[in-house]
């Protein structure tokens, strides 16, 4: 039993929207394509850009592939969901956008329908390794990723406990296991 | 003479303008244009084009990066290219100062325009 959060619920929309349904189509090439998006890799600092209705996004070439995917995550939110040029921005406001962003970034580069399809081992370490390599992201990454389920599964627990205390019921079935 | 602050005065001086005549043009106060000129404060790259325009100077030589104050047909382009209202950025890391981004977006330019 697990409660999508509407960013996840608008994931699963958005990538089917692009008809992509796999890990291994969770590429930069395959959505730059649907999205038409102008991916140039260079020496510089990353970052994306819009201009004359064009999006566009520089990559910094000295990065690893999960690096590059985890960036193009993150900035392909700024491009989708936000406005503006951030130079002059509050730095709260700034703040506030990179933070959504991070967050974008967990679940495009490692989106839940896809997470719940797969059979993760119940050891910790071997399931942040799997989810790493499934998806092309650091370990880091997955290891965060990984935190976000448990949270909201642990929250759905917890909300039906409640619901049922509240209602009296003491009996509480377990009918929502671990990962598996 | 190499600062900004002090291109930028130069630059109003070979015109033979004063700062509040500048001022009126632009419709900004004393001072802010002496904060300018005496590198007390940073021109954004909308502030920093406009001013290139008036005086006639290109961005190039206000920020000291070359001896050449010419401005020319490409000069243009890119000013037209970075002061846009409906250019935007957002950036992996921010950029360290004005200069270094202004390096950034020149690069970007050559990219765009070899599209």
């Amino acid at each position: 039993m697990y409660h999508y959060t509407p960013l996840e619920s608008y994931m699963r929309e958005f990538l089917l929207f692009l008809s992509i349904q796999t890990p291994n189509q969770l590429t930069i090439d395959h959505i730059m394509e649907r999205l038409n998006i102008h991916v140039h890799y260079w020496n510089d600092k990353s970052e994306a850009m819009i201009y004359k209705g064009k999006k566009r996004m520089f990559i910094n070439k000295q990065l690893s592939n999960e690096e590059r995917w985890q960036i193009f995550g993150h900035e392909l939110c700024h491009i989708m969901m936000h406005h503006g040029s951030q130079f002059n921005m509050p730095a709260s406001f700034l703040a506030y956008q990179e933070w959504k962003a991070d967050n974008f970034a967990l679940h495009v580069c490692v989106p839940t329908f896809m997470l719940l399809q797969m059979d993760l081992p119940f050891r910790k370490p071997q399931a942040i390794y799997e989810v790493a390599s499934t998806f092309g992201v650091t370990p880091q990454f997955a290891s965060r990723r990984l935190e976000h389920l448990e949270n909201q599964y642990i929250g759905s627990i917890f909300d039906q406990k409640l619901i049922r205390e509240m209602s009296g019921i003491s009996k509480v079935n377990e009918d929502y296991g671990d990962y598996t | 003479m190499g600062s900004l602050g002090g291109r930028l005065r130069q630059a109003r001086e070979n015109k033979g303008w004063s700062q509040t005549l500048v001022c009126e043009k632009l419709g900004i106060s004393n001072s802010r244009l002496s904060g300018y000129e005496r590198n007390y404060r940073e021109p954004d790259k909308k502030m920093l084009s406009t001013l290139a325009k008036l005086y006639g100077v290109s961005i190039d030589w206000l920020m000291g990066m070359t001896e050449e104050s010419e401005r020319g047909e490409s000069e243009r382009e890119f000013e037209a290219f970075i002061s846009d209202p409906d250019l935007q950025r957002w950036y992996a890391d921010l950029p360290k100062s004005s200069e270094e981004d202004l390096k950034k977006l020149r690069k970007m330019w050559e990219i765009i325009k070899s599209e």
